[in-house]
C-alpha cells in the first residue's frame, strides 16, 4: 500500500507516518472497534432479553433443574421424573443410546454398501448406487416420519402369538422387542475386571511379540493374549465383588467433597485456571524457542499469550468472586461420586442377565425393564432413519477412500498372489481407512446432531424433553442454552475420539 | 477424431461399442462366484420390488389423497383468486432460468448410445413393473406392450444409429418436457377427470413456450450485449428477482399512499440526493484520507443508530432510514477503494442512486400491509420450501464468505470471533437454532417490533447455513497459492481490492461444487421448519392431508410423494453440479 511512496522518499520519512496511516495501529484499531461494537450489541441484546423476560414475568434461574416436574416420559431411565434434571437426564441418555448404536450400525452398513458400489458385478453395483442416490437425496426428516407411519400403519397388531418368533422376537405396531442381555448391579465391578484383563492381555501380547521379533520364534502372541483376556474376564465374572473395594475410594472422595468448605474449592478452581494459563504460556514460549534464543514473536503470538493470561486471570477472579460456582462443583461432584460409589457396593450375582420380551398387558410391552429390549416406534424410526441416511453418506466416503488408494497398490498385491478378499483386507482397507477417517468423524457428528429430529416423532430425546420442560415452566432461554451446551459437549467428545485415532494412524505412516 | 482415419484396421484399437450379450457376460456372469451373487441379488431385488409394487398398487392405497390435494402441496393456503401471482413468479424464474441456460450452458451434447441405454432400461423397468404389480389383465397387457415398444425402439436405434453420434442435450431435455406436457393434455381424458391437472395445463404450456422463447432470445441477445456483460446483468436480475417475487408479486402489497408520500418518498429523495452529494465529495482522489475518515464516522453512526440511544431522534428509529443509512455508510467506505477517477466516481454515484431507489421500493413494499386475505403465513407448501431455501441461501452466502475471510484473516480478533461462531453453530443441530430463532429472536427485539415466523425461520436457517458455507469457502481460500497474494500486493492493490478482485474470484470458483452440495443440504434442511409449526410441503403431507376426514391414515402415500418431490429437485441439482465439476475441471488440478 505504501510501497509507491516509500520508493520515492528517503527511508527516515517512515518515522513521520501519521497515526491514521500507520497500518499496525489501523489494524488493531479496526479490531478493537469491531470488538467494542460486538460486545455492545451483545450487551444491548442481553439487556433486552432480561427486560422482555421481566415483562412477561419470568426470571432467569436454573432452579427448575431441582424442582418437581409434572409429566411422564414414554421411555428411558426415569419414566416418572421427579425433577427437571432427571427428565433432561433421561432425554440425554436416550439420545446417547441412539447415537452409539446408530454409529455402529451406520458404519457397518456404509462399509458394505461402499464396497458394493465398487463391485465388478453390475447388479450389485446398481443396487448399491440406487440405494445411495435414493437415501441421500431425500431429507432425513421425511424418512424418519415415513418410518414412523410405516411402523404404525403397516406392522401387525401386538398379540401373544404374534411376532416372527413368539417369546423371543416381536415385530408390531408397538415397536420391535427382542431378547437381550442386561447389566445387573454387579456390572460395573465386572467392567473394572475387564479393564484389568485388557491391560494384562496387552502386556502379554507386547512381551510375546517382542520375543518373536528378537528370536524369530513363533510365539502366537495374539492367541495367548486372547486366552489371558478371556481367562481373567471369566474369573472376574465370578469374583467381581472383589472390586467392591473401590467403593472405599469413591466414598472417601464423596466425604472429602462434602466436608470441603466452599472457599477451598474456589481457591482450587482459581489455582487450576491460573495453572492452565501458565502452562499454555510456558508451552507456547517453549515451542518458539530456538537454539539461538527466543524467536521473534509476531503480533499474533502476543495476542495469544496476552489473551491466555487475561482469560486465566479473569476466570480465576470470577471463580473467587462468585461462590455459586465452587458450591455447584462441590455439590454436583459429591452427587456424582456418591452415585459411582453405589455401583461398587460389594454387590453379588452375575453381571449380565438375559431376558426375553414379556407383555405387560394385552397389546403392550413392559418398557425398559429387564424384560427384553424394546425399540419403541419412535426409537425405531429415528434409529433406522439416521442409520440409513448416515450409512449412505459413509458409503460414498468409503468408496472415495478406496478409489484414492493408488492402482499400483492393487496391482502389487495381486502380483504377490493375494486373493481379492486378502487384497481388500491387508492392502486396500488399511490405507483407505487413513483417508476415510476424518470425513467419517464428520458423519458421526452429523448422526449425533440428527438424533435431535426425534422431536418430530415424539421420541423423548433431549430436544423433545427440553421442549416439554419449557412448555411447562417457560424456561426457554435456559433450555436452549442447555441443548447447545449438551450438543457441543457430545460433538467435542466425538471429535476428540476421532482425532485420537487419526493421530495414531498418521504416526503409523511414518 | 480426425486422426483416427490414419490408422488401418490392424493397428486400430478393438471396438469398445456396447454389445448387450457380451456386456451381460462380462458384468454379471464372469465367474461362478459372480454368477451366484447375481442370482441371489436378483432374487432379492425382485422380491423387494414385488413387495413395493404390492404396496403401491394395493386397492387400499389412497393415492387420490395426493392428486386431489396438489394445490395444498403447491401453495398451501394461498388465495385461489390470486393464483396468477404464483404463475407470474414461476414465469419470472422460467425466463431467468432460460436466459441463464443460454448464457452459461454453451452447447452440451449427449451420446446417443447413452440415450438408447436409458430407453432400454426404461423399457425393462416398465416390463418388470407390469409383470410384478397386482393389476387387472387389460392394464397389464397395455403396460407390457409399452415396455416392449420401448425395448424395440431401443433395439432399432442401436442397430441403425452409428456409434459415437452425439445430439444436443438441450433439445433432448426440451423434447422430454414437451412429452410430459403432451401427457398432461392427453392423459386426464383417459384416466379420470382430474380438475387440477386440467387447470394447470394451459399455464404450464404457456410457461414452456415462454421458456423456449426466452432461450432463443438469450441466444440472440447474448453476443450482441457481450457475453460477460450479459452474464453480470443476469446475476443482478436473479438477485433482484428474489425480493421482487417475495415482497411484490406474491405478497401483493397494499400500498398505503399516505405513508408512501409522507414517509417513503421523502426518505428516498433525501438518500438519493444526500448520498450522491456525499459520495461526490468523498470519492475524490484528493480527499482520500478525509473521505475514509468520514466514511468510518458514518459507519459508526449507522451502527449506533441501531441501539436504543437514538430512540427519541426523529426519523432514525424507522427501519426505512436505518437500513439505507447502513448501506450508504458501507458504500461510502468502499467507494475510495475503487480508484478516484471521474468516471469511476460517476458510476459509484449512479449505482448508489439505483441501489437507493430499489431499496426504497422494496422497503416500502415490505412495510406496507399485505393485500391478500390471509395476512401472516400466506405462503406454504412447495412455494415456502423453495422460498426458504433460496432466500436463506442468498442471505447465508455473504455472511459465510465474511466468516471464511475472518477465519483465515491475520487479524486475531476477527479470527477468534469467526472461528467461535463457526464451531459453535456447526456443533449444534439445526433444530436448536430454529428454536433459538422462534423463541429467542422475539426476546432480543424491542416489544414494538414483531417478526413473523417465516422471517424467523429464514434468519435461523441463514445463520446455520452461513457457518457451513464458511467452511466450504475457507477450503477455497486455503487453496490459493501464496504467490497470488504477493503478486496482488506487488501490483499495489490494497487489502479490499486484493480480496475482491484476486482472492475471492479464484477461491469461489474452486469450491463451486461444494457450494452446490451445501445448497442442496440447505434445501433438504428446510423440511425442519415443520417442527416449529410452519406449513411447508412436509407438514402438508404429515398433518394437513391426513387430517382431512376422507383421507385418514394416508400418511405413507403422501410422505412417499413428498420424498419423490424432494428427490427430483436434489437429484437434478446434484447431477448438474457433477456436470459443472467436470466442466470446470476442478478435480483435475
Amino acid at each position: 500500500m505504501a510501497s509507491m511512496n516509500t520508493s520515492e522518499r528517503p527511508a527516515q520519512d517512515k518515522q513521520r507516518v501519521p497515526l491514521w496511516r500507520n497500518v499496525t495501529f489501523l489494524k488493531w484499531m479496526l479490531q478493537i472497534v469491531f470488538l467494542v461494537v460486538l460486545v455492545g450489541f451483545a450487551w444491548i441484546a442481553i439487556r433486552q432479553v432480561a427486560d422482555n423476560l421481566r415483562r412477561i414475568g419470568l426470571d432467569f434461574s436454573w432452579d427448575f433443574l431441582d424442582e418437581p416436574v409434572g409429566f411422564q416420559i414414554s421411555e428411558g431411565i426415569f419414566i416418572n421424573p421427579q425433577t427437571g434434571w432427571q427428565a433432561l437426564f433421561t432425554g440425554m441418555v436416550n439420545m446417547l443410546r441412539i447415537t452409539i448404536s446408530g454409529i455402529v450400525a451406520a458404519t457397518i452398513l456404509g462399509v458394505v454398501v461402499g464396497i458394493a458400489r465398487l463391485s465388478s458385478n453390475a447388479l450389485v453395483k446398481g443396487v448399491a448406487t440406487v440405494f445411495v442416490e435414493t437415501i441421500r437425496n431425500i431429507p432425513l426428516l421425511v424418512q424418519i416420519i415415513f418410518w414412523l407411519a410405516f411402523v404404525q400403519l403397516t406392522f401387525p397388531r401386538l398379540s401373544l402369538d404374534s411376532g416372527p418368533i413368539p417369546g423371543w422376537l416381536y415385530v408390531s405396531r408397538k415397536g420391535v422387542s427382542f431378547a437381550w442381555l442386561f447389566p445387573q448391579d454387579t456390572f460395573w465391578q465386572w467392567v473394572v475386571g475387564l479393564i484389568v484383563a485388557w491391560l494384562v492381555a496387552r502386556y502379554v501380547y507386547r512381551r510375546l511379540f517382542h520375543k518373536r521379533e528378537l528370536t524369530g520364534e513363533e510365539t502366537h502372541a495374539g492367541m495367548w493374549a486372547l486366552v489371558v483376556f478371556l481367562a481373567i474376564a471369566v474369573l472376574a465374572w465370578f469374583a467381581n465383588p472383589v472390586f467392591g473395594v473401590l467403593s472405599y475410594l469413591f466414598g472417601a472422595i464423596t466425604a472429602l467433597l462434602e466436608a470441603l468448605p466452599t472457599i477451598a474449592m474456589q481457591l482450587v478452581l482459581a489455582g487450576l485456571l491460573l495453572f492452565a494459563a501458565g502452562m499454555f504460556i510456558k508451552r507456547f514460549l517453549d515451542s518458539r524457542r530456538t537454539p539461538a534464543g527466543l524467536a521473534k514473536l509476531t503480533d499474533d503470538d502476543y495476542f495469544r499469550l496476552i489473551s491466555a493470561g487475561v482469560l486465566g486471570a479473569v476466570g480465576a477472579v470470577i471463580a473467587l468472586v462468585v461462590p455459586g460456582i465452587g458450591e455447584a462443583v462441590l455439590t454436583w461432584g459429591a452427587r456424582f461420586f456418591e452415585f459411582v460409589q453405589g455401583k461398587f457396593d460389594f454387590n453379588t450375582g452375575p453381571p449380565l442377565q438375559g431376558a426375553r420380551p414379556t407383555l405387560a398387558q394385552a397389546g403392550l410391552f413392559a418398557n425398559y425393564e429387564d424384560t427384553g429390549l424394546t425399540m419403541s416406534p419412535g426409537f425405531f424410526s429415528v434409529w433406522l432413519g439416521v442409520v440409513l441416511y448416515t450409512g449412505a453418506f459413509i458409503a460414498e466416503i468409503v468408496r472415495g477412500g478406496i478409489l484414492a488408494v493408488s492402482k499400483g497398490q492393487t496391482e502389487a498385491g495381486l502380483a504377490m498372489g493375494l486373493r481379492r478378499s486378502q487384497l481388500l483386507r491387508f492392502i486396500i482397507l488399511p490405507q483407505a481407512f487413513r483417508i476415510i477417517l476424518p470425513p467419517l468423524g464428520n458423519q458421526y457428528l452429523n448422526l449425533a446432531k440428527n438424533t435431535s429430529l426425534g422431536v418430530a416423532v415424539a421420541f423423548p430425546e433431549v430436544v423433545a424433553v427440553g421442549q416439554t420442560v419449557f412448555n411447562q415452566r417457560g424456561v426457554s432461554v435456559q433450555i436452549i442454552l442447555f441443548w447447545m451446551a449438551f450438543y457441543l459437549m457430545v460433538s467435542l467428545t466425538i471429535s476428540v475420539i476421532v482425532n485420537y485415532f487419526n493421530r495414531r494412524l498418521q504416526l503409523v505412516e511414518r | 477424431m480426425s486422426t483416427s482415419t490414419q490408422y488401418d484396421a490392424e493397428t486400430a484399437p478393438p471396438s469398445t461399442a456396447l454389445h448387450p450379450v457380451r456386456w451381460v457376460r462380462d458384468n454379471l456372469f464372469s465367474s461362478w462366484w459372480n454368477s451366484m451373487l447375481t442370482v441371489v441379488v436378483a432374487l432379492a431385488v425382485v422380491g423387494a420390488l414385488y413387495g413395493v409394487l404390492n404396496f403401491a398398487f394395493s386397492p387400499e392405497r389412497q393415492w387420490n389423497s395426493v392428486t386431489s390435494n396438489i394445490r395444498l402441496y403447491a401453495t398451501f393456503a394461498y388465495p385461489e383468486t390470486d393464483y396468477w401471482r404464483v404463475w407470474a413468479s414461476l414465469g419470472i424464474v422460467v425466463v431467468l432460468a432460460s436466459l441463464s441456460v443460454a448464457a452459461w450452458a454453451g452447447r452440451p451434447e449427449v451420446a446417443v448410445s447413452k440415450l438408447i441405454r436409458g430407453v432400454a432400461f426404461a423399457g425393462a423397468a416398465v416390463l418388470l413393473v407390469f409383470v410384478l404389480a397386482p393389476l387387472s389383465g387389460g392394464v397389464r397387457v397395455t403396460g407390457l406392450l409399452i415396455g416392449f415398444a420401448l425395448m424395440a425402439l431401443a433395439f432399432v436405434a442401436w442397430r441403425t444409429v452409428p456409434a459415437g453420434k452425439q445430439v444436443p442435450l438441450l433439445a433432448v431435455v426440451a423434447a422430454l418436457l414437451a412429452l410430459a406436457l403432451a401427457a398432461l393434455w392427453v392423459l386426464p381424458s383417459f384416466i379420470e377427470p382430474m380438475v387440477i391437472a386440467l387447470s394447470t395445463t394451459i399455464p404450464l404450456t404457456i410457461q414452456f413456450a415462454i421458456g423456449i422463447a426466452a432461450y432463443f432470445y438469450g441466444m440472440w441477445l447474448g453476443p450482441r450485449v457481450g457475453l460477460q456483460r450479459f452474464r453480470s446483468i443476469l446475476v443482478g436480475l436473479w438477485l433482484l428477482s428474489v425480493p421482487l417475487i417475495y415482497l411484490v408479486v406474491l405478497r401483493a402489497p397494499a400500498w398505503d399512499w399516505d405513508t408512501v408520500t409522507s414517509e417513503d418518498f421523502p426518505i428516498w429523495v433525501a438518500f438519493a440526493v444526500g448520498g450522491s452529494l456525499l459520495l461526490r465529495v468523498i470519492a475524490d482522489e484528493e480527499r482520500k484520507t478525509l473521505g475514509r475518515l468520514v466514511a468510518v464516522a458514518l459507519v459508526l453512526f449507522a451502527i449506533v443508530a441501531w441501539t436504543p440511544l437514538v430512540a427519541t431522534w426523529p426519523w432514525l428509529p424507522l427501519f426505512k432510514v436505518r437500513i439505507p443509512l447502513l448501506v450508504l455508510a458501507l458504500w461510502a467506505m468502499a467507494a475510495p477503494s475503487f480508484g478516484g477517477s471521474a468516471e469511476s466516481r460517476r458510476s459509484t454515484i449512479l449505482s448508489w442512486i439505483g441501489i437507493a431507489t430499489l431499496m426504497a421500493f422494496f422497503l416500502a413494499a415490505a412495510t406496507s400491509g399485505s393485500g391478500l386475505v390471509i395476512q401472516t403465513n400466506f405462503i406454504g407448501g412447495l412455494l415456502l420450501t423453495l422460498l426458504l431455501s433460496i432466500v436463506s441461501l442468498l442471505l447465508a452466502f455473504p455472511l459465510g464468505v465474511l466468516l471464511a475471510l475472518g477465519r483465515t484473516s491475520t487479524l486475531p480478533i476477527f479470527r477468534v470471533v469467526s472461528t467461535a461462531y463457526i464451531e459453535v453453530v456447526r456443533g449444534v443441530p439445526l433444530i436448536t437454532i430454529l428454536f433459538f430463532g422462534a423463541l429467542f429472536l422475539p426476546l432480543f427485539l424491542p416489544e414494538e417490533i414483531r417478526v413473523d415466523s417465516v422471517i424467523r425461520a429464514l434468519i435461523a436457517i441463514s445463520l446455520f447455513g452461513a457457518a457451513y458455507l464458511a467452511e466450504n469457502v475457507r477450503g477455497g481460500l486455503q487453496a490459493i497459492p501464496k504467490g497470488q497474494y504477493e503478486a496482488a500486493k506487488a501490483m499495489g492493490l490494497n487489502t479490499v481490492q486484493m480480496t475482491m478482485l484476486i482472492v475471492l474470484p479464484q477461491a469461489l470458483r474452486a469450491v463451486i461444487p461444494a457450494l452446490v452440495g451445501q445448497a442442496i443440504a440447505i434445501f433438504k434442511d428446510t423440511s425442519l421448519v415443520f417442527i416449529i409449526g410452519l406449513t411447508e410441503i412436509l407438514a402438508v403431507a404429515q398433518k394437513v392431508v391426513p387430517g382431512q376426514p376422507s383421507f385418514v391414515g394416508s400418511q405413507r402415500e403422501n410422505l412417499l410423494f413428498v420424498a419423490f418431490v424432494y428427490w427430483i429437485f436434489t437429484f437434478t441439482f446434484s447431477r448438474a453440479s457433477q456436470r459443472l465439476e467436470r466442466k470446470l475441471g476442478v478435480g483435475e488440478r
